[in-house]
């Protein structure tokens, strides 16, 4: 006898292998992106670009660093997310999905934004979108880690 | 810009906002009204983040703040940082990068308390307002547009009453006294002589800014001054680095250049590295700044400066006259406002602080010396290693500069002096501190030898007397005598003369004219001779009492250190015997200018 397969979360419109689906969609697309924005900024450090490298632009810098760091982590995160609704598929709801992907855009998005029009040591007014990415990137993780440890 | 990263900011944070609050509607029980929640906050952060973010504007630079040079071939140090994180560090830490800096409170060396400062009629205060800082003369408040100096001493800038021109604050900041001075106190000005006229664009662009160009059109006194970079930059010694910037962009180029050892490489014709050039040309680097000059081209240099006329590797004598009393003494050569004899000795030699290339000139270890043996600036100085504070080389500190050509130099037999004492380094002797600028004595950089004959003949005080202050001239002719072999020049002096009778500091400053004293009352102020008794006491309040309000600081530098404070009385007024009022009364007293 086999075991019954594991029922989609019962409170959620999307089925979990959408969800899914999309995680490792929305993962391998952020990871390409910003592997690519990490190329070009090794392209740019190579050239010795103005725009990255010269005095002052300490802050675009480290802005355009963190957008790449963030980003590429935040791919990984979605990989993993998918990952464990695909091996839990409780661990995943719409709303936690939907934190997320709005997470990964946010976080990446506002330090790539507040890399623009930086002022000094300040970043750019983008940089807002930030903590609310956060937010919504702790609001997606404790549902995920709620749903989970509520069924166990 | 700004305006396109808020709009692409809201766009994002609208769309991310619709896809969360789709899925909380759809959702159930409490994930619900946590995705509902979550979306609330995040907007409301966000939100609040940017309209705060966009309402702030860009800081605007104050007026009167010199823009950038047009020319396209000046890159500023910003560009050589990402290849060169080392030599632009280096630089940076020296007081060549604050020669002249944007005025900002972190740069200001002066309390911005708003302290009231009051000399000569003139109050002033300097204070910070809305986190500017601002100069108030008369009631009327400036903003300081520019400091110039950081080292010994710092000078305020702000907009004068026609377009583009920039005029001092009433007051200086001494570094060593840890004090704002008034500005004609600190310089050497005679006391009824007006204040020098000084803007930024005239007196200070040529040095103080890479590539500056006055731009001042003379009939109406307006200027348009643009410069290159404020302070002296990487491309002040290496030129104009647009073409070796872009030549090196390219990572493959960089990688095959670099795969040649740095002492076989050829020179690349793209950058002037001072390193590689003859010692003549070496040294112009420097003498572009460190000498006493004028322009060849006048009219021209009102407009472009030295921006086009010079480069660094070229020759001097192309862009500009090098000043000296035969320079000065030709009808038909250039016009100075200063006299000549404020400006050197009466050999010739430079006595004004910061213009080391004319003595170098004229040093025989320059005159005299060959390839590598020839004396240049780099011979001692280093511009990327060494202290800050006159960036001598780490390998040539001490006597090892001279020693490794002069190697007999380093026996006693040859300085007289015990081994590590302040007498026994090549530079007390053959450097004496006779040069003057900026309250100190600085070392004279025409390299020669102690001698009493010299002395009486030029004025420039004897290196052994600026220590032995007690001593006098007698004792010193008979001393060289003993060690040189030469004759005594004081064997036919008459025993009653001052110069046998009087120790040579207080005879200094009574007879000298105004550099003399001030050269003296600097020595006075330093440890080195260990110079004491009455004599020594007497002349530091003969010092502490002089016409020069110049001489009186510098002497009240020293006389913190001496049991006798500054008193406020005149030199003619002090108790004096006979004989020193005499000498006082055969004092040098014509009139000297050193506003440097």
């Amino acid at each position: 006898m086999t075991p019954a397969p594991e029922l989609p979360p019962r409170d959620a419109d999307e089925p979990a292998a959408r969800l899914v689906d999309r995680h490792l969609a929305v993962g391998l697309r952020a990871l390409l992106g910003f592997v690519v924005l990490g190329l070009v900024l090794e392209g740019l450090h190579a050239v010795k670009s103005p725009t990255l490298l010269d005095a002052g632009q300490e802050t675009v810098r480290l802005l355009l660093r963190l957008a790449h760091a963030h980003g590429t982590g935040l791919a990984l995160v979605n990989l993993a997310y998918g990952a464990a609704g695909h091996a839990r598929p409780r661990a995943v709801s719409p709303v936690g999905s939907a934190c997320l992907v709005a997470a990964t855009a946010l976080v990446p998005g506002g330090f790539l934004l507040g890399a623009i029009a930086t002022r000094g040591a300040d970043p750019g007014a983008g940089v807002a979108l930030v903590p609310a990415g956060a937010v919504l990137l702790v609001v997606a993780l404790a549902l995920a880690a709620m749903r989970l440890r509520r069924r166990a | 810009m700004p305006e396109l990263a808020f709009v692409l900011a809201l766009a994002v944070l609208a769309l991310v906002a619709t896809h969360v609050l789709r899925a909380s509607r759809a959702g159930r029980g409490r994930e619900r009204w946590a995705g509902l929640a979550a979306v609330a906050v995040a907007v409301a952060i966000a939100c609040s983040g940017l309209t705060v973010g966009a309402r702030g504007e860009a800081p605007r630079p104050p007026q009167g703040r010199p823009p950038r040079s047009s020319a396209p071939e000046w890159v500023t140090s910003a560009a050589c940082l990402p290849c060169h994180p080392g030599e632009h560090a280096s630089f940076a830490r020296t007081y060549h990068r604050t020669m002249t800096q944007d005025a900002s409170p972190r740069a200001v060396l002066a309390p911005l308390d708003g302290a009231p400062l009051a000399a000569g009629g003139e109050a002033a205060r300097l204070l910070v307002r809305e986190g500017k800082v601002v100069a108030e003369t008369g009631g009327e408040a400036r903003e300081v547009v520019l400091l110039t100096g950081s080292h010994r001493e710092q000078a305020y800038w702000v907009a004068g009453a026609r377009p583009g021109e920039l005029r001092l604050f009433p007051f200086v900041w001494v570094a060593a006294d840890r004090r704002l001075v008034a500005r004609r106190e600190a310089f050497l000005l005679p006391p009824e002589a007006p204040m020098p006229e000084v803007r930024w664009g005239s007196s200070c662009i040529a040095c103080h800014a890479v590539a500056g160009e006055p731009r001042r059109d003379a009939e109406a006194d307006v200027w348009g001054t643009r410069i290159a970079e404020l302070g002296v930059a990487c491309e002040a010694c290496h030129g104009p680095g647009r073409a070796h910037v872009e030549q090196h962009r390219d990572p493959f180029e960089r990688w095959a250049a670099r795969r040649e050892p740095r002492a076989t490489r050829p020179a690349d014709p793209t950058i002037t590295s001072p390193r590689r050039l003859s010692p003549e040309r070496s040294a112009a680097v420097c003498g572009q700044c460190h000498a006493f000059a004028y322009p060849k081209d006048e009219a021209g240099w009102w407009q472009t400066g030295y921006a086009r006329a010079f480069r660094p590797g070229d020759a001097l004598t192309a862009s500009r006259f090098l000043l000296a009393p035969a320079t000065l003494a030709d009808p038909r050569g250039p016009r100075v406002d200063a006299e000549v004899e404020s400006l050197y000795w009466r050999d010739g030699t430079v006595r004004v602080g910061g213009r080391e290339y004319n003595g170098l000139v004229a040093s025989p270890c320059f005159e005299r010396g060959e390839g590598e043996r020839k004396l240049t600036c780099t011979s001692c100085h280093a511009m990327h290693a060494g202290d800050p504070a006159g960036q001598i080389a780490e390998d040539r500190r001490g006597d090892a500069a001279c020693t490794s050509c002069h190697d007999a130099a380093r026996a006693q037999a040859h300085t007289h002096h015990a081994a590590g004492s302040p007498g026994s380094a090549c530079v007390a002797c053959h450097m004496p501190r006779t040069s003057y600028a900026l309250l100190s004595a600085t070392r004279s950089h025409r390299i020669s030898s102690p001698s009493v004959t010299r002395t009486l003949e030029t004025g420039e005080p004897s290196a052994c007397t600026l220590c032995h202050l007690d001593r006098s001239l007698a004792w010193t002719s008979r001393a060289l005598a003993r060690w040189t072999g030469r004759p005594d020049a004081s064997a036919g002096w008459s025993p009653e003369d001052a110069k046998v009778t009087v120790p040579e500091g207080l005879r200094a400053a009574l007879v000298g004219d105004a550099a003399v004293r001030v050269v003296v009352a600097d020595a006075l102020g330093r440890a080195e001779g260990g110079a004491r008794g009455p004599e020594i006491e007497l002349a530091r309040l003969v010092l502490s009492v002089d016409p020069y309000a110049a001489v009186r600081q510098v002497a009240a530098r020293g006389a913190a250190r001496s049991p006798r404070g500054p008193t406020a009385a005149r030199p003619e007024d002090l108790d004096l015997d006979p004989r020193l009022r005499e000498l006082l009364a055969r004092r040098d007293a014509r009139a000297v200018t050193i506003a440097e």
